[in-house]
């Protein structure tokens, strides 16, 4: 009798029903484009036009190499929001985290004397040990105490802003002078704390497609920070018997209970992980790019990354594609303002347009495979 | 024949004339005849995934139907969506409430349809409309309480009061008794036959014959999407329903032979739960051996959530001793006690058993994923995961395109079955069986039985905790009573009756 009704089972649409709940993104950003034209038209400038100036600015050589850049800190904020994501923990503390981490490798990398093979892993591991010390406080009161961590990690940010400009100030100062409030930094890393540029072995790689990275844009081992980091994201979810337990509790905390996973541990080093990944966020401006830690560092990128995590729905792999995307829409503001009277604030209004339609979009996609999985069992 | 009569002469309040609605590759609905008067109670009755909900949701225009027509008091309508519905004094109760839990119960029922007075909420006359439809039926709650304070049973009646309030002569209850206590199941039906009296229309949407037949004066059943017999109340009978509705006919009675038990696997010795002061648990004691079923019999709320809690290792006791198969557990978390062996069906499979979004093949592992066979050095290994949720779904008849779908797609019936296979699947010694059945058809419920009885069978142990005591007392070898978080008493299954048990239930008797 069981084989029998195993057989009259109409062959599964399983694959479909998955296409669609993973349209989102793509329909979301459509929608996006299509209210920005629009937009664009109401400002009295022409769609075509702006599109243009869009596609000129961001697609050639240097405007690619920029957008790829530039997406290698939004990506590993992406990554850092994304796994808190997973666990159901709303990351706000990033920001703070990833200025903290940065502080923390700057430091390392200026104060210590070590061979360049030790003394890179020790300023990588700098700034994941500073974001994990920023998510600990906010990770120990929510676990604890039931602070719900959305306003502990945002108080922590103001903390981090204030505290990095304190010791920078003071007991790492690396200017004396007049000059010190205008360039207030760390000393200048030890060239040996400095990361490799890896423009050779990427353009080695890019140049057979006929696409070389300019000097000036950074290709350096941040890339490869990134890369490992979602690779290794990527497994830990998937694959380990950690990643699914921190799956459960972020879908479903009583369940998991039921199933006898340690909430209260799980949760910890998952926040802990979020906040080693979101002190690796300033590594390429800390120690390629600039050599010290400043305060005046980029800003925003923890939030940044919380809508990169989103667009991707918190996997791993998708934030990839999706920290390329807010970097080319941070491009192609430049390019709006650039050749067109549009101003480029209006990118800042269409990112938030898109991940709010991608969330809704994505409700209503998925509600719709559900009810198509419905009616296939019956 | 003459009641037969003055039906008819009464006007229909609901006809649904040869509904039909197929979805890809299944007919949910084919050709469905219902006809509701006023002042019934209308039972509609089948198997999980027949097509009851699927009908129901077409007349509250949740769905739109293929073919047919519908009928409101003799006239054709086209019900497009839920507020149609409402205007057409339809109402429905679904299986899990819609209330707003942070809101008051005033503020829930008057919530979608807000009363107003110059521009200004008038919850004056909100409030006075709403007392004088309790007052009528006899259906009274504090308005002010904040909903998430009630027990179950008063939401249920909040949901009612919503219906009543907006107007509804018809009410379509989906299961309404699958989540009361008998006390609140008495209550209910004392408020529908009230409602009943004033000429409302109800459809009353059940698994369990015997609340059918107390309540209903016509039964329809549906079977594979067709109505297979509609008869008035005194023509109807348990097996007869029961026949019509799994198409062969169903041993209710289960074979449920006594065996040689063997030593303790779960002793529980004066174990005590305190909280705030309170002993949702005093002085528990009592053991199940290898190769018995021990029945907890009790109303909801005397101490079956605690009791099963602090088996599986979610809280720990304030006093006392729990012994898993010798050893104390008192302080081994939940891992720990499943790593001793533990099975556990719990209460809740949507809101505990499963991860409603995960494929089958991952909640196949959930709480036995620590087992060696699922990962080695920490790394899952899917291949295995995938065919222990084949073998579960074949040997447990779970109805399912396959296992890479959502637990969500299942129907309940075929979610329970899936969680009752996996417990029982990875041998443990010490089954905890909470409301194995609770909203479960007929057909799986049978299944269900089978499958704990031949575990017993097998020399496991099983604690059974049910709210059903005809549940209990079909699968247990030993009873005990648990009443205000004590073991009152306990029988053999020879020397218990439903009326003994139920005196004891209530507190009327005492030891």
């Amino acid at each position: 009798m069981t084989q029998e009704q195993v057989k009259v089972q109409p062959k599964s649409m399983e694959w479909k029903y998955r296409l669609i709940e993973s349209l989102a993104p793509v329909l979301g950003f459509l929608f996006a484009m299509v209210v920005m034209m629009v937009t664009v038209q109401f400002i009295g400038e022409s769609p075509i036009k702006a599109l243009s100036a869009i596609l000129t600015f961001s697609f050639s050589q240097a405007g690619i190499a920029y957008i790829v850049s530039q997406s290698i800190p939004l990506i590993i904020a992406g990554e850092a929001n994304a796994i808190a994501f997973q666990a159901g923990v709303f990351n706000i503390g990033v920001e703070g985290q990833y200025l903290f981490g940065a502080l923390c490798a700057g430091v390392a990398g200026a104060y210590l004397n070590l061979p360049t093979y030790i003394h890179i892993p020790v300023v990588i591991l700098a700034g994941m040990l500073g974001g994990m010390i920023w998510i600990l406080i906010p990770a120990l009161l929510k676990i604890y105490k039931g602070v719900h961590e959305v306003i502990s990690t945002i108080m922590m940010n103001q903390i981090a802003s204030a505290v990095i400009l304190y010791l920078v100030n003071g007991p790492f100062n690396g200017v004396r002078g007049v000059s010190q409030s205008f360039n207030l930094r760390t000393p200048y890393m030890e060239p040996t704390a400095v990361f490799p540029s890896l423009h050779n072995v990427i353009n080695s790689v890019t140049g057979l497609f006929g696409f070389k990275f300019p000097h000036y844009v950074a290709v350096d081992l941040s890339w490869l920070i990134a890369l490992i980091v979602v690779v290794v994201l990527w497994f830990l979810l998937f694959k380990t018997s950690l990643g699914l337990r921190i799956r459960w509790i972020g879908q479903n905390i009583s369940a998991s209970v039921y199933a006898g996973v340690d909430v209260k541990k799980t949760l910890l080093v998952t926040m802990l992980i979020s906040g080693a990944i979101a002190g690796l966020v300033g590594l390429q401006e800390v120690a390629y790019i600039s050599k010290f830690f400043t305060p005046n560092i980029t800003r925003g990128l923890g939030f940044t990354g919380l809508a990169v995590a989103l667009l991707a729905r918190n996997n791993p792999l998708g934030v990839i594609a999706s920290g390329l995307l807010f970097s080319f829409l941070s491009r192609a503001g430049y390019g709006l303002q650039m050749y067109t009277k549009v101003p480029n604030s209006l990118i800042g209004i269409i990112s938030g347009l898109m991940i709010l339609s991608v969330v809704v979009i994505d409700q209503i996609l998925r509600r719709y495979a559900r009810t198509l999985r419905r009616r296939e069992v019956g | 024949m003459s009641k037969v009569d003055t039906i008819k002469e009464r006007i229909p309040l609901i006809e649904l004339k040869g509904i039909t609605k197929a979805f890809p590759g299944v007919v949910a609905n084919d050709d469905i005849h219902l006809t509701l008067y006023e002042g019934e109670i209308h039972a509609l009755v089948g198997e999980n995934g027949a097509g009851k909900t699927t009908l129901m949701k077409i007349l509250y225009g949740e769905y739109r139907a293929d073919k047919g027509e519908i009928f409101v008091r003799g006239k054709p309508v086209r019900i497009t969506n839920p507020s149609v519905a409402v205007a057409l004094g339809i109402g429905m109760v679904h299986q899990h409430f819609m209330l707003v839990p942070g809101l008051t119960v005033l503020e829930n029922i008057i919530l979608g349809s807000e009363p107003v007075k110059n521009a200004v909420l008038d919850i004056k006359s909100a409030r006075q409309k709403i007392e004088d439809i309790m007052q009528k039926n006899a259906m009274p709650v504090d308005l002010d309480t904040y909903v998430e304070d009630l027990p179950v049973g008063l939401q249920q009646r909040v949901e009612i009061l919503k219906l009543l309030y907006r107007g509804a002569e018809t009410l379509v209850l989906d299961e309404p008794t699958a989540v009361l206590t008998p006390q609140e199941t008495t209550e209910l039906f004392k408020t529908l036959k009230a409602l009943k009296e004033q000429g409302r229309g109800i459809i009353f949407i059940s698994h369990k014959l015997n609340e059918v037949l107390e309540i209903a004066d016509r039964i329809t059943v549906i079977r594979r999407g067709r109505v297979v017999g509609e008869m008035p109340i005194e023509e109807a009978s348990k097996e007869k329903i029961a026949e019509m509705m799994v198409g062969k006919p169903v041993v209710l009675e289960v074979e449920n032979p006594r065996i040689e038990v063997g030593g303790h696997c779960l002793v529980l010795k004066d174990v005590v739960y305190e909280e705030n002061g309170v002993k949702k648990l005093d002085e528990i004691s009592f053991s199940v051996h290898a190769g018995e079923i021990y029945g907890v019999a009790g109303v909801e709320g005397n101490g079956q959530e605690e009791l099963l809690k602090i088996i599986s290792g979610e809280i720990y006791p304030s006093a006392g001793e729990i012994y898993i198969t010798d050893k104390v557990v008192n302080r081994i978390s939940p891992m720990g006690r499943r790593q001793l062996g533990i099975g556990h069906i719990p209460a809740d499979r949507q809101a505990q058993g499963l991860f409603i979004d995960m494929p089958l093949y991952i909640n196949v592992v959930v709480g036995w994923h620590w087992r060696k066979e699922f990962q080695k050095r920490g790394i899952l290994d899917y291949k295995v995961m995938r065919s222990t949720a084949s073998t579960v779904v074949k040997n447990f008849d779970v109805r399912t395109p396959s296992v890479e779908v959502p637990a969500s797609a299942l129907s309940g019936g075929n979610q329970q079955k899936f969680v009752v296979g996996r417990e029982i699947s990875f041998d443990p010694t010490l089954l905890l069986a909470a409301y194995p059945t609770r909203g479960v058809d007929v057909g799986a419920t049978e299944f269900i039985y089978k499958q704990l009885i031949d575990e017993k069978v097998r020399g496991k142990a099983i604690l059974l905790i049910s709210a059903d005591l005809e549940e209990i007392l079909a699968l247990s070898d030993r009873i005990g009573v648990l009443y205000r978080g004590k073991i009152i008493k306990e029988f053999r299954r020879e020397e218990a009756t439903p009326e003994i048990i139920g005196l004891y239930m209530l507190g009327v008797k005492e030891e």
